[in-house]
């Protein structure tokens, strides 16, 4: 017994080490055929050049762009023949470069610079006629007027003052700043609620787990100046930023937002405090993968103390995850108990609205409801991001419980119930002691691979601000500009959770069913039996 | 006592109960037949109001069980129900099945629950299966223990609602015993069953339900040999007498077939003797008569038992020129019939346009 159990767990530890051989290989792959296309193909740049012939390369290319950027519309217009293609944000997108997904990428020259700084092989050239105003951005109302106001007031005395270039000079340089923003030190009377988008290097991002970046520091030099307080959420722009902007739920956006007459009809922005030249980034990697894989994993885990991030990530998982589970059983349970209350009323209420939550639940995506629940029906309030997802999660998870419930309660035999009924057990005995327990078979292992579904369903929350652990993965990816650790190490952590959730039910599944238990001794006994038939 | 006035039982489209008005003294032992949907089951489920009654009242012993406020619970702990379809918790052995009730109801302690418990398993011959799962029992075992179950309240009544009818014809035997067991204990019992010995032996009264109402009642003696009312009279012939004409080469033999089946269990002639009944009419009516004749025929098949000498008597009466059967040139259905049959007499007869009489008598 113990033996093939034993080889069961190494076959299959086996089978897992191949498939992460497998996989390693597959992500190593592209990186070696983009390089050994990078020394033919057409698009292969070795140094910037002012050559427009060069940029004629780039019609027929595939061109990533990143979500919300304007960098869309710009490819489209000067690359009409071209193949664009959209990631998530820019770390994606430098990722699908370096493994040859893509050919190049339209970039503001600030962000480039930054890029470079610590990527190597990349090259640009200009791309002539195109710019980027980047700035600020505040509500589209009154209140927001007279912070985007005040903000262009202290805009332009930087300039005077010429501390504008100065910090111009040191986030955007060659060389990255080794300096932290004491953000939290701030102590002004009145608050700020500040959307930022840690994925925005170098305008905005992380340094040692706090926020960093040009417009961090001058977001902290403007409310030292006017008396803020800051309160801040990190939130992709596209998604989280612009959406919270306008449902007053944020104050400011500080995202390296690029002006659009687009943009500009639901928020107001400051003055740019920067125009860009954009250029075509393109990539030319050393292709020295072992080299890198040392210090990839360095800097993914070790280098800032980033593991914290990843901890962090897990505990946010798991709080959602766990506040949904106990909060949603409790909800469904209850509502189930109202359902069936000996109360006609009562019961007849409980039903309808039930029914009406349910369908409703069930049939919108839980990211959907997330996102209503965050931007519209809590648009308003102060509530966190968190908050907001263990409520949806809550509300997804009880619609669940409660119909699983009835589901599995309906499944039992009616005539359990009348023989109850018939020995003298009350309503409320003959549920909780004859009916429930048989309907909780049927019940658990629904429940267990909810609740796996569910780990997996939380991925999504880093929509509605909430750094979990998907986000923490891509707040690191958007700093390191590398995919292979991050997403590894949040596949592995995803599949450890579900996989030990999973195993901790069944085994308490298979502990409370005295049958099984029985069944195995049984089994046992009839083991020896057999083996002594055989002697 | 059990009284009951006016009960009515309605449901959106049918009345199985129209006006019911009858006592039921301490220690009766009551049958309750009558063809199906004529409201047995919806009778003895008022009693116990896992059917509430439409209007009416039932007085158990001193108390209204129709009024609003009486509490129902305490009154169903001293009047137990065995189920057609057992109904033992599926989630509990055996023994926990019968401990069950007297812990959490009666509130008795889980040592004197065991070995009252086991003493009602041995009672019903069931004590090595006190660990097992009810799925892991026969029907017939299934249903002893279910009885067990209700025993274990120790009610002063106890309702069957055809206790034996879902069970395979072999397993009809063990649980009637036990039944027949607690007769002889002085317990008031009402049993609604198909099993018309079982009914005649067993009860000091019969009910016959039909028309919505008990028809007609009475000892078993005046129920089963003497009814007296029209219905009832139809009804204990037809348990008597299987009776069937064939008009055409294209009967519905299966139908036929199975109906002898029914008719036997009905009866609670052995296995064996059913077969027999079955072999007689497939190679004598079947295999040797019906084949003499195309169209414009009529055979007439009556089969009576008789419980008194245990045995079956088929009667095949038939048009056309005489023919004894037995001269028949179809040897291995004639030897079928001899091996199956105690005798075979053929007679002819001029009896409305019938010709041909043969009898075949089964043991």
């Amino acid at each position: 017994m113990k033996n093939s159990k034993l080889k069961i767990f190494i076959c299959s530890v086996i089978a897992a080490l191949v498939s992460l051989v497998c996989i390693m290989g597959c992500a190593w792959a592209p990186t070696a055929s983009a390089e050994e296309s990078e020394s033919s193909s057409a698009v292969a740049i070795s140094a910037e050049t002012e050559d427009t012939d060069v940029l004629s390369r780039f019609e027929y290319a595939d061109l990533g762009v990143a979500e919300g950027s304007l960098f869309d519309k710009f490819s489209r217009e000067r690359f009409p023949k071209a193949t664009i293609k959209e990631f998530k944000n820019f770390a994606d997108v430098l990722m699908a470069l370096k493994l040859g997904k893509i050919d190049g990428t339209m970039l503001d020259r600030p962000n480039f610079n930054a890029v470079k700084r610590t990527e190597s092989g990349l090259s640009c050239i200009p791309v002539p006629g195109y710019s980027v105003d980047i700035g600020f951005g505040f509500q589209k109302n009154d209140e927001g007027a007279a912070l985007q106001a005040q903000m262009n007031a202290f805009l332009s005395q930087l300039k005077t003052e010429g501390k504008l270039d100065a910090l111009i000079d040191k986030w955007y340089g060659e060389t990255e700043p080794q300096a932290t923003v004491p953000l939290s030190s701030l102590d002004g009377a009145k608050t700020l609620k500040v959307s930022i988008d840690l994925t925005r290097k170098p305008f905005v991002y992380m340094y040692y787990n706090e926020p960093v970046g040009f417009e961090i520091e001058v977001l902290y030099l403007f409310c030292k100046e006017y008396g803020y307080k800051v309160v801040y959420e990190n939130g992709s722009f596209s998604t989280a930023g612009l959406a919270g902007l306008a449902s007053k739920k944020y104050d400011m956006l500080c995202a390296g937002l690029y002006m659009t007459d687009e943009r500009k009809e639901s928020v107001n922005f400051s003055e740019p405090y920067m125009s860009a030249d954009v250029v075509m980034v393109s990539y030319s990697g050393d292709g020295n993968f072992f080299a890198s894989f040392a210090e990839s994993f360095e800097k993914t885990f070790i280098r800032e103390g980033r593991w914290k991030l990843i901890l962090e990530g897990i505990a946010t998982t798991l709080i959602i995850s766990l506040s949904a589970i106990v909060g949603g059983t409790i909800v469904g349970f209850l509502l189930y108990l109202a359902s069936r209350s000996k109360y006609k009323i009562l019961s007849m209420i409980v039903r309808g609205f039930a029914k009406v939550y349910s369908k409703i639940i069930a049939g919108m995506p839980t990211l959907v409801i997330l996102m209503l629940l965050f931007y519209v029906i809590f648009g308003r309030t102060d509530i966190s991001g968190l908050a907001v997802a263990i409520i949806g999660f809550i509300l997804t998870f009880g619609a669940f419980v409660y119909e699983q419930l009835k589901l599995t309660v309906n499944g039992v035999d009616k005539g359990q119930t009348e023989a109850a009924y018939a020995l003298g057990y009350g309503r409320n005995q003959t549920f909780f002691r004859i009916v429930l327990p048989q309907a909780m078979k049927m019940f658990a292992p629904a429940y267990s691979s909810e609740i796996v579904s569910l780990i997996k369903a939380t991925s999504v929350v880093g929509y509605i601000a909430v750094n979990d652990l998907t986000k923490m993965g891509d707040i690191i990816r958007s700093n390191t500009y590398e995919a292979f650790f991050p997403l590894m190490a949040v596949a592995l952590i995803y599949f450890l959770l579900t996989w030990g959730i999973s195993a901790l039910l069944g085994f308490i599944i298979r502990k409370t069913d005295p049958r099984r238990k029985e069944k195995k001794k049984n089994a046992k006994k009839s083991d020896k039996e057999k083996q002594g038939d055989a002697k | 006592m059990i009284r009951i006035e006016h009960l009515r039982k309605e449901y959106s489209n049918v009345t199985p109960l129209k006006d019911v008005t009858v006592t039921i003294n301490d220690g009766d032992v009551i049958s309750v037949i009558g063809p199906s949907g004529t409201g047995k089951s919806t009778f003895i489920r008022c009693l116990n109001l896992l059917e509430k009654p439409t209007s009416g009242e039932i007085w158990v012993d001193d108390i209204c069980i129709t009024d609003k406020k009486c509490n129902i619970n305490k009154v169903r702990q001293k009047m137990g129900m065995v189920f057609q379809s057992f109904n033992l918790f599926n989630h509990m052995t055996v023994i926990k099945n019968i401990m069950a009730a007297p812990m959490n109801l009666l509130k008795k302690s889980k040592e004197e629950a065991y070995e009252e418990g086991m003493q009602l398993l041995r009672a019903v011959g069931l004590a090595d299966k006190a660990l097992n799962y009810p799925d892991e029992l026969s029907g017939g075992q299934k249903q002893r223990v279910a009885i067990a179950r209700t025993l274990a309240m120790h009610p002063d009544i106890i309702l069957f609602d055809e206790p034996t009818s879902a069970l395979d014809p072999t397993m009809v035997g063990e649980v009637q015993a036990v039944i027949r067991e607690l007769a002889g204990r002085g317990l008031t019992m009402i049993i609604v069953t198909h099993e018309m010995r079982f009914a005649r032996e067993i009860a000091n009264r019969v009910f016959y339900m039909d028309e919505g109402g008990i028809y007609e009642e009475g000892t078993p003696e005046e129920i089963f040999e003497r009814p007296v009312r029209e219905k009832t009279i139809r009804f204990i012939k037809h348990i008597k007498v299987f009776e069937v004409d064939i008009t055409s080469v294209d009967f519905d033999f299966i139908g036929l077939v199975s109906g002898l089946e029914e008719f036997g269990r009905r009866n609670q002639m052995s296995q064996k003797a059913i077969n027999k009944l079955q072999t007689v009419f497939e190679e004598l009516c079947v295999q040797i008569i019906l084949p003499r004749f195309s169209d414009g025929f009529r055979i007439n098949i009556s089969v009576e038992y008789s419980q008194d000498d245990e045995t079956a008597v088929m009667q095949i009466k038939y048009t056309g020129e005489a023919f004894d059967p037995q001269n028949s040139e179809n040897l291995i259905s004639l030897k079928l019939v001899k091996n199956a049959a105690e005798s075979v007499v053929y007679s002819e007869i001029a009896e409305e346009d019938f010709t041909n009489l043969v009898t075949a008598k089964i043991i």
